[in-house]
């Protein structure tokens, strides 16, 4: 069925083209699998999670409510592969649970002090696709320290007594839209109320940098 | 091109083939256009759109580019502007296309990497594969499934949410992602094959177009086109530029003189008169198969009139070579054909011209060779003749005679000339008259030469009446001298014959000379009787009705089948003297065979160019009734008939006195 063998009217190249184009495509495979090695450990390489307070922290400034369970949502503010979790959050908050009011979900933008940060298209999309959501500034990343929060994306779930259910990332990888294990395990944990079994790996930007240092570990 | 131009279906296939295959390259040139200037956007693309999803990356205050960005731009120099580079500068090769391919479907991968893994951006895979599709060559695409299979194998063993999700996670799920590529593909294959069949119909239907405007479509042979463009590339290839100065004395050196031997087939139109078209188309074709066997490879064989066939011989080392070539194609001809049932002689004659000597151009050469042919022709056919300046000279001379007959009859320098038609045992029965010219310059012009010339100026009808009166005059006279009745025999020609009028015309000139109209012969050859047999038939009986006895002259060269002789009116047929004299297998069978079958349908046979005692015995011993030739006498002028009757009749009183005698 091929209709095409190396054509006859043009000729073969002298040997020496030969050589040089196959040096060359060899030198393009190279670089194009070493590339594509580094790309794929880059998406594929998890953030940083500190531990995560078993209980919901007293220090914590934000309000969580006695009836429900609470999700928290860390996010950096730039950083773009955090919008796979908005939107894959976004898909959890419609679901039936969700939607009867059983879940209370707070996105907390880290905010570094003095930055002067203003609401960006993540807030925005925040706002527009998690409905009921609340949004707000998580000045110097302090409720982040709190709540072991080192990576943009990462979330936790308390259910109404203050216990932990859920932590980690829910996305396969960084900026990764799809079904994986982390947004699998959170939307059990909402439905049937039972803690995750395993931790899922958090995808996104460093949320205070690596200068900063946990809250637990400043302890 | 393979060579001698026979077009056969294997010739046709090859042909097809070659435009297939320039249809391809064409196709994929563009192709591989196409996909440059497709992958030079789609890097400009995926740059903009890993700018807008992720141009930055973060950690707490400080950002930097994103390395999804990194990749977009690097992508360029890794493996897409090889690729672009292929496609432009080493297009239509395979590794061109597959590189193409590799690199439509990284772009795929990448793009899907950039976007998050939007399902949207995985339409991009089966785009690709639709545009490879284009390169008509299912190893391109299966170069693409492949490399989409690897990564979606190694992706789903090592990162399989990237490609499946979690939801359906299995290790056998990239079994389901290869099935659609399958099933995807086999959609392109099929859709390729088809494109393949069209092509390829298409590449046979412009490959007939070619034949049929290149070939003869009897023979299957090259025509005047193909052997003009076979004359004209040649060159090109093989000797460039050259000066034409130079280039005799280095076509010479290097073994690539050139010949135009042109040919034609002695009486074919005579052949295909008396036998029908059927029967010489026939001849045709297989003279056609003969005359190829003795063509070189890489020489042209062209059919380019009628029975005229044309042969271009390339890489000649010298003069003789096209010589013996001519030889060698009337060498082939000289086997008998046997077509439906008849067996054929032929012969053929060849005129030669040499290139560059005698012309530069194939119109040059052909007319010149031409020209020659028609020099051996004169010569007596069956032979070849090379042009030379001698025949120039002698086409010179014969316009000369052309334009010296219109005054030839005033000025009295026709004669008729006699030679003695006698019966077995020597008695004379008449004369046939010989029409004879006597040119003030070149002397005794040949009958072949001036007869010829009279029937193509027209002025063979002013002749032939000259001819005829003459004859009927001297026959008159003869009557006055003898003691008996002495026939005349008189060649009339096709254009004579064709005249509605001719036989009222005959009895005029008979009755002018008060001639009796038994003593007068007409002579025609088989062709000019069978040209259109109703009307000759009808010409005919009108000559026999007035008592003119009819002749059917050089039997034996022609092909009528014998059941003409009994259809025809005639009263004698004359065995041509080449008939008379060839010897071959079996030679008196059949000249017996033929006087027996001539006599059982009522018709008398007359034997021609007797020239020695053996021939004359032989005939006799056959019971031909009358003979011919140079061993009785030459054709005489009329000055010397009556004394060639006087002692015809003295001896016969002779030997009528010795029967008595012995009796």
């Amino acid at each position: 069925m091929s209709i095409i063998s190396d054509s006859a009217a043009v000729g073969w190249a002298s040997r020496k083209s030969r050589m040089w184009i196959l040096g060359i495509l060899s030198f393009s495979s190279i670089c194009t699998l070493a590339g594509a090695g580094l790309l794929f450990r880059y998406d594929e390489t998890a953030g940083a999670v500190s531990a995560v307070p078993a209980r919901w922290p007293a220090s914590s400034a934000i309000e969580r409510p006695a009836r429900t369970g609470t999700l928290l949502v860390f996010v950096h503010p730039y950083c773009s592969c955090t919008v796979a979790t908005l939107h894959e959050i976004a898909s959890l908050s419609a679901g039936a649970r969700a939607q009867s009011g059983q879940l209370s979900t707070t996105v907390l933008f880290y905010r570094p002090r003095n930055s002067g940060w203003q609401p960006g298209s993540l807030w925005q999309k925040a706002e527009s696709e998690i409905p009921g959501a609340r949004r707000i500034w998580d000045d110097d990343g302090r409720e982040a320290r709190r709540f072991g929060a080192r990576t943009s994306g990462f979330a936790v779930l308390y259910d109404a007594k203050g216990d932990l259910l859920f932590h980690g990332g829910v996305t396969g990888s960084r900026g990764h839209e799809g079904d994986n294990l982390g947004l699998d395990q959170l939307r059990a944990s909402i439905d049937t109320g039972r803690p995750a079994p395993h931790t899922s790996l958090v995808f996104g930007c460093a949320l205070a940098g690596a200068d900063v240092p946990p809250i637990g570990e400043n302890r | 091109m393979n060579l001698p131009e026979m077009e056969s279906a294997s010739t046709l296939q090859g042909r097809a083939e070659e435009y297939f295959k320039d249809s391809c390259d064409e196709l994929t040139i563009l192709v591989d256009r196409m996909f440059a200037w497709l992958l030079a956007a789609e890097w400009v693309g995926m740059i903009v759109t890993a700018l807008v999803v992720s141009p930055r990356v973060w950690s707490g205050t400080q950002n930097g580019v994103h390395p999804h960005v990194w990749a977009a731009v690097l992508a360029g120099p890794a493996f897409i502007f090889p690729a672009i580079a292929l496609a432009i500068f080493w297009p239509t090769r395979q590794i061109t296309r597959h590189c193409v391919a590799v690199a439509q479907i990284l772009v795929s991968i990448l793009l899907i990497d950039v976007t998050g893994g939007r399902i949207e951006t995985h339409f991009h895979v089966f785009g690709s594969l639709a545009f490879l599709a284009f390169y008509r060559d299912w190893r391109v695409l299966f170069t693409a499934s492949a490399l989409t299979a690897v990564d979606h194998v190694v992706r789903g063993i090592w990162w399989p949410e990237s490609v499946y999700g979690i939801l359906t996670v299995s290790p056998w799920r990239w079994v389901e992602h290869a099935w659609w590529v399958i099933f995807e593909d086999s959609f392109l294959f099929l859709s390729i094959r088809r494109s393949i069949q069209e092509m390829k119909a298409v590449a046979l239907s412009k490959a007939r177009l070619y034949t049929g405007a290149h070939h003869d479509v009897l023979t299957g042979l090259a025509n005047r086109r193909l052997l003009q463009e076979s004359f004209e590339s040649r060159p090109l290839r093989q000797h460039g530029a050259k000066q034409q100065g130079l280039r005799q004395q280095g076509l010479k050196q290097q073994g690539t003189m050139r010949a135009v031997l042109f040919l034609d087939l002695d009486r074919f139109k005579h052949a295909n008169d008396t036998l029908g078209h059927t029967v010489g188309d026939t001849l045709l074709k297989l003279v056609a198969s003969r005359l190829a066997t003795a063509v070189a490879p890489g020489d042209t064989l062209a059919r380019v009139g009628g029975d005229e066939f044309v042969v271009l011989m390339e890489n000649l080392t010298s003069n003789e070579d096209a010589t013996e070539a001519g030889v060698r194609l009337l060498n082939v001809l000289s086997e008998p054909f046997f077509v439906e049932g008849n067996e054929l002689l032929l012969s053929a004659s060849v005129g030669i011209s040499l290139y560059p000597e005698h012309g530069t151009d194939l119109s040059a050469l052909q007319e010149r060779a031409d020209r020659a042919m028609y020099v051996a022709k004169g010569r007596g056919r069956n032979q070849c003749a090379v042009f030379s300046s001698e025949v120039a000279r002698h086409e010179n001379r014969m316009q000369e005679i052309g334009r010296d007959m219109y005054q030839a009859q005033k000025r009295g320098e026709l004669r008729l000339y006699f030679q003695p038609l006698v019966e077995r045992d020597g008695q004379l029965t008449g004369f046939e008259a010989l029409l004879r010219w006597t040119h003030p310059v070149y002397g005794a012009i040949a009958p072949s030469d001036c007869i010829p010339l009279a029937e193509k100026s027209g002025l063979i009808l002013a002749i032939g009446d000259w001819v005829l009166r003459e004859a009927c005059r001297n026959c008159k006279s003869w009557q006055r001298a003898g003691q008996r009745p002495i026939r005349v025999a008189i060649n009339v020609s096709a254009i004579q014959f064709e005249r509605e009028d001719f036989p009222d015309h005959v009895v005029s000139i008979l009755d002018e000379f008060a001639l009796d109209p038994n003593l007068v012969t007409l002579e025609l050859t088989e062709g000019v009787l069978l040209r259109n047999l109703d009307r000759t038939r009808h010409q005919l009986e009108g000559l026999r009705a007035s008592g003119i006895r009819i002749s059917l002259d050089d039997f034996g060269t022609g092909y009528s089948s014998l059941s003409y002789l009994a259809m025809l009116p005639a009263d004698t047929i004359k065995l041509d003297r080449s008939f008379v004299n060839r010897e071959f297998a079996n030679a008196s069978a059949v000249l017996e065979s033929v006087i027996e079958m001539a006599h059982r349908v009522g018709l008398r046979v007359i034997g021609e160019g007797v020239e020695t005692e053996a021939q004359n015995d032989r005939l006799s011993g056959m019971d031909c009734d009358e003979l011919q030739g140079f061993y009785f006498s030459a054709p005489m002028p009329e000055e010397a008939v009556a004394g060639y009757i006087a002692l015809s009749e003295g001896n016969r009183a002779v030997a009528s006195e010795t029967v008595g005698a012995v009796g």
